[in-house]
């Protein structure tokens, strides 16, 4: 049940004003130095570590060194605000949240989930509302009733249909964001069950609060086991995504030439200094590299063979046979490395893989066989681009044209494609010769 | 004057398909051994690059016949024929041939393996054989031409390659 994202909004962060941009399978950022690009990408790495990665004391910022890096002017009054829409299973998910850093405290000021048609959990503070579209369950109000004495009886929980329309409830002082929301599950066993019942947990064991707690009705996914709710299956999917979030940021040659203690991982670094790793955790499971590597490899670098090994020390390290002839790290092109971090990306499966300057390193030829990897891959791709290579070879319709305005970065796509290909012909110019020196928009 | 053909398709996957095909083509006698046939990669159906692909190609590395081929995906063959052939300069058209695919190139190896074609055909075979774009080349092999005679598509590929088997 994979989670496909649709759109993005970005609220005051780095370079951004208020912007929402609609995300395709294949995004290809291009415009000047300092317009904003990379701050795009780093928009995601900034959620994945604000919304799913746990760290004490909770600053995930710090790799940015202060909250008035990542906010847009500096300005610590200015709350960060982030939206994401999503498809998961074909619930159409929307997913809010805004940041505060006043004071040099981070913290999540709201948070707000919709789940198109069925439910809105709306988070202030510690206070949760949790509401139900009328319409849902006033169809599935019979559904709801069997569920009846199971609530009271083990959940000393009591409601009518109409009162759950919208109830609120007191979370714990740690609670940490929507997310990681508990759902107690209410057991009723059926096959034929269509909705998934279940209570969040009221912090306060005071009896009102118990009697009160919200319950929350979502219909229920034939796959899913028993004693699970179908909220907490659509939030690890929007956290599975969060966490899947990959971005290559100028992969360090050096690091990725330079033998690492062996360990064994599946989540490759910004820099890729773990490549020896990644690879050779693949090798150790199934005694071959994956297929789409050997594929590439063949296609790209013919008669070269790839291998893991050890150093006298046990620390791991990528060789290359090329003829049957014997290359260690020192010896082999940073253009080979690239096209292996990038492939080890894909087969990483992420939720959406961003990678900065794509063309550095790689041939045009090259980059043609990368580009047709990434746009066939299936996975969400955000790339940025100064190459007029990756421009030409790319559609109209996957350029995000990138500016710096007064109004902060703004993105945009290609008006009228159709248009602008006929003034392309007709000008006899490429689309990276109008993009450079003329006018997409225009 | 020795025919050079390019073949130009829309992915380097297609660029290898084409190639292991050709070859197979040649092996079986389908088409002349001695052909010389390349294939590589033009950027999407409507795109001011191929006319400054094709002009290297032929001036400067001799190809004297081009043989398109494009995914149609679900639209009018025609319609995705005419969008290229805009783009094609006016004193190669003579010497430039099409061949546009109903939706993509996955509808000969569907053919083959009598597959009903009721989705994209990449989108089929993914669902049965966990199929993915690069491993497209692997199914050569198991084209079935005698099946394939009744595929517009295919029928017009061999014969644009058959029109040279006197050389």
């Amino acid at each position: 049940m994979p989670c496909t994202i649709k759109k993005v909004r970005i609220v005051n962060f780095k370079s951004f004003k208020d912007i929402t941009v609609p995300l395709k399978q294949f995004n290809v950022l291009i415009g000047p130095n300092a317009s904003g690009k990379t701050n795009f990408i780093e928009f995601f790495k900034f959620l994945k570590r604000a919304l799913v990665e746990p760290r004490r004391p909770y600053i995930p910022y710090i790799e940015w060194w202060s909250y008035l890096n990542i906010v847009r002017g500096g300005k610590e009054d200015f709350p960060i605000e982030a939206e994401i829409e999503c498809k998961i299973d074909g619930y159409e998910t929307r997913y809010a949240v805004s940041f505060s850093g006043i004071g040099g405290i981070f913290r999540i000021l709201h948070e707000r989930l919709d789940i198109k048609g069925f439910l809105t959990l709306e988070r202030e503070g510690q206070i949760l509302k949790v509401s139900h579209d009328k319409d849902f369950l006033s169809k599935n109000a019979n559904e709801i009733e069997k569920f009846r004495p199971s609530i009271s009886k083990y959940f000393r929980v009591d409601f009518t249909i109409t009162d759950l329309s919208e109830r609120t409830t007191e979370l714990h002082p740690d609670f940490w964001n929507l997310l990681h929301l508990t759902i107690l599950p209410v057991p009723y066993f059926s096959k034929g069950r269509k909705i998934s019942c279940g209570i969040v947990p009221a912090y306060k064991r005071e009896k009102d609060a118990i009697k009160h707690a919200p319950l929350i009705i979502l219909p229920t996914y034939e796959r899913a086991p028993p004693l699970t709710h179908s909220l907490e299956i659509l939030l690890n999917e929007l956290k599975k995504s969060l966490i899947g979030f990959t971005i290559l940021k100028h992969p360090s040659m050096q690091a990725m030439k330079s033998p690492s203690p062996p360990k064994e991982t599946r989540v490759l670094l910004e820099d890729a200094s773990n490549l020896s790793n990644i690879l050779n955790t693949w090798f150790m499971e199934k005694l071959k590299f994956p297929d789409r590597i050997e594929a590439a490899l063949s296609k790209l670098f013919p008669n070269t063979q790839i291998a893991t090994s050890l150093t006298p020390q046990g620390e791991v390290f990528i060789k290359v046979y090329e003829n049957g002839v014997e290359l260690n790290p020192p010896c082999i092109s940073d253009g080979f490395y690239k096209v292996l971090a990038i492939l080890a990306a894909i087969e990483l499966r992420p939720s959406l893989l961003a990678i900065d300057e794509i063309e550095n390193s790689l041939h045009a030829k090259t980059l043609e066989y990368i580009i047709d990897e990434l746009k066939s891959s299936g996975v969400t791709v955000v790339l940025t681009t100064h190459s007029p290579v990756v421009v030409d070879m790319v559609d109209l319709e996957d350029l995000l044209i990138v500016e710096k305005t007064a109004e902060g970065t703004r993105l945009t796509s290609v008006k009228e494609p159709e248009e602008v290909r006929k003034k392309l012909k007709e000008l006899d110019i490429t689309q990276s010769e109008s993009w450079l020196y003329g006018e997409f928009t225009e | 004057m020795t025919s050079k053909i390019m073949v130009l398709c829309e992915d380097s996957y297609g660029t290898d398909f084409l190639k292991e095909l050709i070859n197979r083509l040649k092996s079986e006698n389908i088409v002349p051994t001695g052909l010389h046939v390349n294939a590589e990669r033009f950027y999407g159906p409507c795109n001011t690059k191929l006319e400054r692909q094709i002009k290297p190609m032929a001036f400067q590395r001799g190809y004297n016949f081009f043989i398109i081929v494009a995914d149609a995906d679900g639209n009018p063959t025609e319609a995705v024929k005419k969008k290229i052939e805009y783009h094609v300069p006016n004193n190669f058209k003579d010497i430039t041939r099409f061949v546009i695919l109903n939706y993509e190139i996955e509808e000969w190896i569907c053919i083959s393996l009598n597959i009903e074609i009721n989705d994209k055909p990449s989108n089929i075979l993914k669902r049965k054989f966990n199929y993915e774009k690069y491993k497209l080349k692997g199914y050569v092999p198991k084209l079935d031409f005698k099946k394939l005679k009744k595929c517009r598509s295919f029928f017009d590929f061999v014969k644009e390659l058959r029109r040279f088997k006197k050389e």
